[in-house]
C-alpha cells in the first residue's frame, strides 16, 4: 500500500540525503567532485558492522552490552556503538583523504584532485576486499525489532530508529552551517577562499573539516544502510554514490537543503516506481528526472548556491 | 618620530610578474594611528602592493615588518589575524551571506585559537546555546553597522545592497577584525559626492576614536589631500615622492608622472 511504501522511499532517502549533502559540502569549499565519498559510506557499514560482531562476539563485551541495556531497561545499545564507531572511523578517513588525495595535489589543474579520488576509491575498495572479503557479508540480527501497527501501516523499531538517526543528524547539519561561526567561515569559503584567507579564516582548516564532517555523515548512513537491508559488500559504495550524485545535482550543486529535498524525493520516486512499475525502471526513470532538470533548469532545482570565480 | 618601530616597515620589496616589474625597491614605513595614502598613476603597482602586503603573493625580494617583527613568510590568514585587514578593489563580499554574517567572518580567526577550540565549539557549543562569546561577537558587529550607519540591512543577503553600502559592509568587515592596519584599495571609486564626504569622515573617526591606521589607495585627489597625514607616491613600481599632502603635490617629480614632462609634449 502507498503509506507502507512512502516509509520505505523515505529511508532510502535518508540514505541518498546523507550522502548527497557531503558531496554538496565538499563540492562547495573545494569544487571538487569527491569519488571517493561512496566508499566511506560503504567503509561506515563495515566498521559498524565489525563493531556489531566484535560487541556481540566477545562474552565479557556482549555481557556488559546486556547489563546495561536490562539496567536501562532499553534494546539496541549496540547500534548507538556501531553509529559512534562508524563516525569516528569515516572520520578519520575522510582526514587521510585530505592529507593523501588532496593537499599534495596541485589545484591548479582541476581533473588532478578528481582523479586522485578515483584512486582512492580503487585503493578502499580493494582494501576491504582484502580484509573482509569480496562476498556479501550479513549484518548479525542483533536486536529483535519491536513492530508497531498505525491503522495498516506496519513500522518496526529499526526503521524508527533509522529515521529518526538521519533527521537528527542532518538537522544538527542544517545549524551547523546555518547558523555557527565555523558554519559562517565554511559558506563563506564556499564563495571565495583567497577573500576568506584575506580574512583570517584559516581555509585548509575548514577544508580538512568539511572532509571529515562529510565522511562521518556518510558513514552513519553506511550503518543505517546496512542495519536496514541487514547486509554489506564492498561494492556497495558505487550506488548510492552515482543516486547521491544525480541528488546533489537535482538539489543544486553546493545546496545543502537542496540536497536533502533532493535525496528524499529520488528515493520516494524510486521506491514508488518499483512497487508500482517494476523495479526494472527504477533507474532508467531516476536518470530520466536528472536529464529533463538539468536540460530545463541546469542550476537544480533548488538553485545552486556555487558562482564560477 | 616615536620611539617605537612603525607599524609597517617596507624594505626593498620587488615583486615582478613575468618580464613586468611590478614593484621596485619600494621602502617606506607607516606610522602608528596615521592616515597614509599611496597615490601613483593607474599601473604604479598600488595593488600589487596591497597584495603584497597583505599575504596574497610574495615579493621576489625585499622584507616586510609588521610591529618591528619580520612577516614575510605569515600565510594570508595569519596576517589578517596578527591585525592586517584589507578591503578590495572590486568589493568582493560573501554575497549569499547576510551584511551581519559579513562581518561576522572576519571574527572568526580571532575567536578560533586552535583546531582543537573549533573542534570542541562545535562538537560541544553549537548544538545547544549560543555561548557569551557568540553573543558579544554578534553585539560587537552591530557596533560596527551602527558605526558606518548600515545597521538597518543586517539580515539583507550582500548581493542585494546598493553600491556604496556594499563598500561600508567591507570597511565593518575589516573593522570586525580588530585590525591595527588596514589597506583600503580606492574606497571612495564609484561613489557619489555625499558618499564620499561620508567616508571621509568615517575615516577620520577611525583613526581619531578608534586609533587605527589607515593605508589608503585612492585616486580621488580632493580626498587623498584632505585626509592623508602623509603621502606616498608610486610610479611605475617606484616610489618618486613621499611627505605631506602639501610638499606631494607641489613636487615636480609627482606632476610630471601625472600630467607628462615637457619633453615629452
Amino acid at each position: 500500500m502507498l503509506e507502507q511504501q512512502l516509509i520505505n522511499g523515505l529511508m532510502l532517502g535518508a540514505s541518498y540525503a546523507m550522502v548527497a549533502i557531503g558531496y554538496t559540502l565538499i563540492f562547495g569549499v573545494l569544487r571538487l567532485l569527491h569519488f571517493a565519498h561512496g566508499e566511506v559510506f560503504m567503509l561506515g557499514a563495515f566498521f559498524g558492522l565489525q563493531i556489531v560482531i566484535y560487541m556481540t562476539g566477545v562474552e565479557v563485551v556482549a555481557a556488559a552490552i546486556m547489563a546495561i541495556e536490562s539496567f536501562l531497561d532499553v534494546k539496541g545499545i549496540l547500534l548507538f556503538f556501531a553509529i559512534f564507531g562508524a563516525m569516528i572511523g569515516t572520520g578519520i578517513i575522510g582526514a587521510l583523504v585530505v592529507f593523501v588525495a588532496v593537499r599534495p595535489v596541485d589545484n591548479k589543474f582541476p581533473l588532478a584532485p578528481l582523479i586522485s579520488t578515483i584512486g582512492v576509491t580503487i585503493l578502499i575498495q580493494n582494501v576491504t576486499i582484502m580484509v573482509f572479503g569480496g562476498t556479501l557479508r550479513s549484518f548479525p540480527a542483533s536486536i529483535e525489532p519491536v513492530r508497531y501497527q498505525i491503522g495498516d501501516l506496519t513500522i518496526d523499531s529499526v526503521q524508527i530508529f533509522i529515521l529518526v538517526t538521519a533527521f537528527a543528524l542532518m538537522g544538527s547539519m542544517w545549524y551547523l552551517i546555518e547558523k555557527t561561526r565555523i558554519g559562517r567561515a565554511i559558506r563563506a569559503t564556499s564563495e571565495s577562499h583567497e577573500t576568506a584567507a584575506l580574512l583570517g579564516v584559516n581555509v585548509n582548516f575548514i577544508v580538512l573539516f568539511v572532509f571529515i564532517l562529510a565522511s562521518c555523515l556518510a558513514g552513519v548512513a553506511g550503518v543505517l544502510d546496512g542495519v536496514k537491508n541487514s547486509n554489506v559488500s564492498p561494492f556497495m559504495g558505487l550506488e548510492v554514490a552515482v543516486k547521491a550524485l544525480v541528488c546533489m545535482l537535482l538539489g543544486g550543486l553546493g545546496n545543502i537543503v537542496g540536497a536533502l529535498v533532493a535525496g528524499f524525493l529520488l528515493g520516494t520516486v524510486e521506491i514508488l516506481s518499483s512497487a508500482y512499475l517494476g523495479s526494472g525502471l527504477r533507474d532508467f526513470l531516476t536518470f530520466s528526472i536528472l536529464i529533463t532538470i538539468l536540460l530545463f533548469k541546469p542550476t537544480g532545482l533548488f538553485g545552486t548556491r556555487v558562482v564560477r570565480d | 618620530m616615536s620611539a617605537a618601530a612603525p607599524i609597517l616597515q617596507l624594505d626593498g620589496i620587488t615583486k615582478k610578474f613575468g618580464g613586468f616589474t611590478a614593484l621596485s625597491d619600494v621602502h617606506f614605513t607607516v606610522e602608528e594611528k596615521v592616515i597614509h595614502a599611496v597615490i601613483g598613476p593607474n599601473g604604479a603597482g598600488k595593488t600589487t602592493l596591497f597584495n603584497v602586503i597583505s599575504g596574497m603573493f610574495g615579493a621576489e625580494a625585499g622584507s616586510l615588518l609588521f610591529k618591528g617583527e619580520n612577516i614575510d613568510r605569515a600565510k594570508p590568514h595569519k596576517r589578517a589575524n596578527m591585525g592586517i585587514a584589507r578591503t578590495f578593489q572590486n568589493i568582493r563580499l560573501f554575497e549569499d551571506l547576510s551584511v551581519l554574517e559579513n562581518v561576522q567572518v572576519s571574527q572568526h580567526g580571532r575567536h578560533f585559537p586552535s583546531i582543537w577550540s573549533a573542534v570542541r565549539h562545535a562538537i560541544f557549543h553549537a548544538p545547544f546555546s549560543r555561548g557569551a562569546q557568540e553573543i558579544e561577537m554578534e553585539d560587537y558587529a552591530m557596533e560596527l553597522l551602527e558605526f558606518l550607519g548600515i545597521a538597518h540591512a543586517r539580515d539583507t543577503n550582500a548581493a542585494d545592497l546598493a553600491f556604496g553600502e556594499r563598500r561600508l559592509v567591507e570597511i565593518a568587515r575589516a573593522l570586525a577584525a580588530n585590525p591595527a592596519i588596514m589597506l583600503l584599495d580606492e574606497p571612495a571609486a564609484g561613489m557619489n559626492p555625499s558618499e564620499t564626504e561620508n567616508l571621509d569622515e568615517i575615516l577620520t573617526r577611525l583613526r581619531d576614536e578608534k586609533g587605527i591606521t589607515i593605508l589608503l589607495v585612492e585616486h580621488d585627489m580632493n580626498l587623498v589631500m584632505g585626509l592623508s597625514d602623509y603621502v606616498t607616491v608610486l610610479n611605475f613600481g617606484e616610489k618618486i615622492a613621499e611627505g605631506a599632502p602639501e610638499a606631494v603635490q607641489s613636487d615636480p617629480d609627482v606632476i610630471a608622472a601625472y600630467l607628462g614632462t615637457d619633453e615629452e609634449i
